[in-house]
């Protein structure tokens, strides 16, 4: 069975594994493509700056949240703007007399202890929007009301005070918080909402809480007064420091700062070998290879369905009386009756081999029809039992279905 | 190219130079500078590793294995470059080729050859087939690997197992028995006159040919006395008959009984009873069919008559399509002109499945001697003699039932005029065979 084939030509040897080279052209394509997306993408994000989110106030911001059209008019109108991130460098610019104080904390930055840091330093300190937790931590008397709105539109107040900045307002129209005091000067009051401006004088400064948090946005700035009142705050004074809180502030150790400088390497490290081990697990010793299959059916699958059908349906009669033929058969071909032979001729035989009651042995074969599934069992039991007892009787071994050695293999050879 | 283990270890040391020299460099100047290292020596490991792109590769392969015999396939590589190849390689056999081991070391040294021998033992009939073999070169640093694949064909034909093979020798002594027989018991119109000789104690009365004895009756017996040799004539089973088999490759062949198919049972009988008919002096010839004919071996006798049906099964496997059996009367027609007989390895199952074979059957009744070979399935049997529950009840009914199915049709096949061996797998073709004996010592052929 093994006459050598000859040896295969050479020639038939192809090596399909593509060379650095053709690899390369093969991907140059997709790898200029994609880098060409990457580089499309990153020039809209420059042109736009869509991703970034526009901040509240921030004094270089342009998008209509942010402030820098009052900061540009301040500069204009000679006040000297200094934009601080940090605390320590706020309260440092803010040393010099003749300074306005602004404070923006839109990301909720400072906490109880730094809040207070703040007061009694500069000549005028706008606070804008503040929170509860800050004015408590402020110690001043002013109250967080309500938000100052008129359904989803912008509240038209009226100054009603003595303020200078507000009165040169006379009206604005903003939105924010309205804020409520008892000894301070409570303008742009809206009556429940609380006013828009408080004006409060801690230790012979002057404090403001602009609740009108909105006349300070690039987007709200010419509506109504609210220039003026803008201006008319914040350009007090010679200088103004645009202080509003970063993450700098936060004077907590990082993780960064606590743990030694190699462990971020050492980490890396750990992730390029374990690159480096699941692609020296995971090569392929070449392409994998594919074998079509011949399909495999079961034969037992029929058998097992009509058994389900016949459970399901509950024919006990039916399965009752395959049972019989199956045993008549059996018997029929055991006693050697032949294949004509008829049921009363298996039963007379079989009464006469048993010494069983014929009537009874009729009832067993053909006539008992069983009410449940447990006279079912019981009657196939009775047969098998029967089975039993005529191989006994003709010593015939093979005829019981039940005898297990050697395994049945169906032969019907007659 | 692939990576060694020694790679992944060499990477992963970084992280001692990475801490011990975290007091006098940065940390991260000390990692990248371990990868540059890590990958510069991965890659002039590359640069020295043998190429594999150089080898050249030539296989030789056993032309043929018979199922569950073990074949060797090997393959020759040679180093034609300055550099000893070390590494690895794997042919990549189908999976049901059975090839072992699936991958084997390489060392080539500088111009020379060795031999890869990858030993088959495959586990299905067919062809199997083998394209590519993959090399992998190791540096000489041990870190980085070239691999490179290579297309490079062959293929092993699968014979059937013949496992029917083991009955043979009993049969054929059964057949040597028919030989020389006297008995008249199983004459019929096809014995033939053998020779005449002396009557022995055992022989049929009936076979005593008087005028040979009046013949040799002139001399003395061996007591002296005349007359006492009494010469009986022999008889042998007639030679040169024809037995035509035509093998059901449909839909149903490819049902599996017993862990074998259908169609290799099939293939087991048809295999045996060539293998006994040829001895006998018969005619052999085989058709594969279902819609068309599949294989087909016809004319040849002796050694050859083996080779070519093995030759002819081996590739053929289960269409899922039905079986025409409107067809089979005109190949029986294409293949024999005489009275012959037809063995149609067939399943009998339900009498809806074999209505149209039923309805073929009586025109080949009439004209040639019909044995239908049916599979029967064991697990029906083993069902229906369990009956411990309610659920093993009702299958012992549906298995009592779809035995009644077959015995129906097995006698709807014997009123047409055929006749019928069913047994299960390992049983059938010998089965076939006595039945075939029996024919043979019957004259019925």
């Amino acid at each position: 069975m093994s006459a050598p084939a000859d040896l295969n030509a050479e020639l038939s040897a192809v090596i399909t594994t593509p060379t650095v080279r053709r690899a390369v052209r093969r991907s140059l394509y997709w790898a200029v493509a994609i880098a060409g997306l990457l580089v499309l993408g990153a020039i809209t994000i420059a042109l736009n700056g869509a991703t970034r989110e526009a901040e509240r106030w921030g004094a270089e911001e342009s998008a209509p949240a942010g402030s820098r059209a009052v900061v540009e008019v301040l500069r204009d109108a000679g006040i000297e703007v200094v934009v601080v991130g940090r605390l320590d460098d706020a309260l440092t610019a803010a040393e010099t007399s003749g300074t306005t104080l602004f404070v923006g904390d839109t990301r909720a930055i400072l906490d109880a202890e730094r809040w207070p840091r703040l007061l009694g330093v500069a000549d005028h300190l706008v606070i804008a929007e503040p929170s509860q937790p800050a004015l408590d931590a402020l110690r001043i008397d002013a109250l967080t009301a309500a938000p100052l709105t008129e359904g989803r539109d912008a509240i038209e107040l009226e100054a009603g005070c003595s303020v200078p900045a507000a009165q040169r307002a006379e009206s604005i129209r903003a939105t924010g918080i309205g804020y409520s005091t008892l000894d301070g000067e409570a303008c742009f009051d809206a009556g429940e909402t609380g006013a828009g401006l408080v004006r409060l004088d801690v230790d012979g400064r002057q404090v403001s809480v602009l609740g009108a948090g909105s006349v300070l946005q690039n987007g709200e700035i010419t509506r109504a007064g609210n220039a003026a009142l803008a201006l008319g705050l914040l350009g007090e004074h010679p200088t103004l420091v645009w202080y509003q809180p970063t993450p700098a502030d936060l004077t907590a150790p990082t993780a960064a700062e606590l743990t030694p400088d190699w462990v971020n390497p050492v980490a890396w490290l750990a992730v390029l070998a374990g690159l480096a081990a699941a692609f020296w697990r995971g090569r392929r010793f070449g392409p994998v290879v594919i074998e079509n299959l011949p399909v495999v059916v079961k034969t037992t699958e029929t058998m097992e369905g009509r058994a389900r059908l016949y459970a399901r349906e509950g024919s006990r009669l039916r399965a009752l009386d395959a049972l019989r033929v199956g045993t008549l058969r059996r018997i029929a071909d055991g006693l050697a009756l032949g294949r004509g032979a008829g049921v009363d001729d298996i039963v007379s035989a079989v009464a006469g081999i048993t010494g069983r009651d014929p009537a009874a042995l009729r009832t067993l074969l053909i006539d008992l029809e069983p009410a449940n599934d447990r006279e079912l069992v019981e009657l196939s039991d009775r047969l098998l039992e029967l089975e039993a007892h005529i191989a006994r009787r003709v010593g015939l071994d093979d005829l019981a279905p039940t005898a297990p050695p050697p395994a049945p293999t169906g032969r019907m050879d007659a | 190219m692939a990576v060694t283990g020694w790679f992944v270890l060499l990477v992963a040391l970084g992280v001692v130079p990475v801490v011990a020299l975290a007091p006098v460099a940065s940390p991260a100047l000390v990692l990248v500078g371990w990868l540059v290292l890590c990958t510069g020596l991965a890659g002039l490991d590359l640069a020295l590793a043998a190429s594999p792109r150089a080898l050249r590769l030539q296989r030789q392969t056993d032309a043929r294995v018979r199922l569950t015999e073990t074949a060797t396939a090997t393959l020759f590589v040679t180093n034609p470059s300055r550099r000893p190849l070390r590494g690895a390689i794997r042919d990549a056999w189908e999976p049901s080729a059975g090839a072992a081991p699936s991958r084997q070391p390489l060392l080539v040294p500088p111009g020379e050859r060795r031999a890869i021998v990858t030993r088959l033992t495959p586990w299905r009939r067919g062809e199997r087939r083998t394209a590519l073999v993959t090399v992998r070169s190791r540096g000489p640093l041990r870190l980085a690997e070239r691999q490179v694949s290579i297309r490079l064909p062959g293929t092993i034909t699968v014979l059937p197992e013949f496992a029917a093979r083991k009955h043979l020798p009993s049969r054929l002594a059964r057949l040597r028995e028919l030989d020389g027989r006297t008995s008249v018991m199983v004459r019929g119109q096809g014995t033939e006159f053998d020779s005449l000789r002396e009557y022995v104690r055992g022989d049929d009365v009936r076979s005593i040919d008087w005028r040979a004895t009046a013949r040799r009756s002139g001399g003395p017996g061996p007591d002296g006395r005349p007359g006492q040799t009494l010469m009986v004539r022999t008889w042998r089973p007639e030679r040169d008959r024809h037995v035509v088999v035509v093998v059901d490759s449909g839909r149903t062949a490819a049902a599996r009984i017993a862990d074998e198919t259908r169609l290799d049972t099939a293939f087991e009988s048809t295999l045996l009873l060539s293998a006994l008919a040829d001895r006998a002096g018969d005619r052999v010839d085989v058709a594969v069919f279902d819609r068309r004919v599949r294989g087909r071996v016809q004319g040849a006798r002796g050694a050859d008559l083996l080779a070519k049906l093995v030759e002819t099964m081996a590739p053929i496997d289960p269409e899922l399509i039905e079986t025409d059996y409107t067809a089979v009367p005109g190949l029986v027609r294409s293949m024999t002109t005489q009275r012959s007989l037809v063995v149609l390895c067939v399943p009998l199952e339900s009498p809806g499945a074999t209505r149209s074979l039923l309805a073929m059957l009586p025109q080949l009744t009439t004209r040639h001697l019909v044995l239908v070979a049916a599979v029967t399935d064991p697990a029906l049997l083993e069902a229906a003699g369990e009956r411990d529950d309610r659920a093993a009840v009702y299958r012992a009914a549906a298995a009592e039932r779809a035995l009644l199915d077959a015995e129906r049709v097995a006698a709807a096949v014997r009123r047409l005029g055929g006749d019928v061996v069913s047994a299960a797998p390992l049983d059938l073709p010998p089965a076939v065979a006595d039945r075939y004996l029996a024919y043979k010592a019957a004259g019925r052929l």
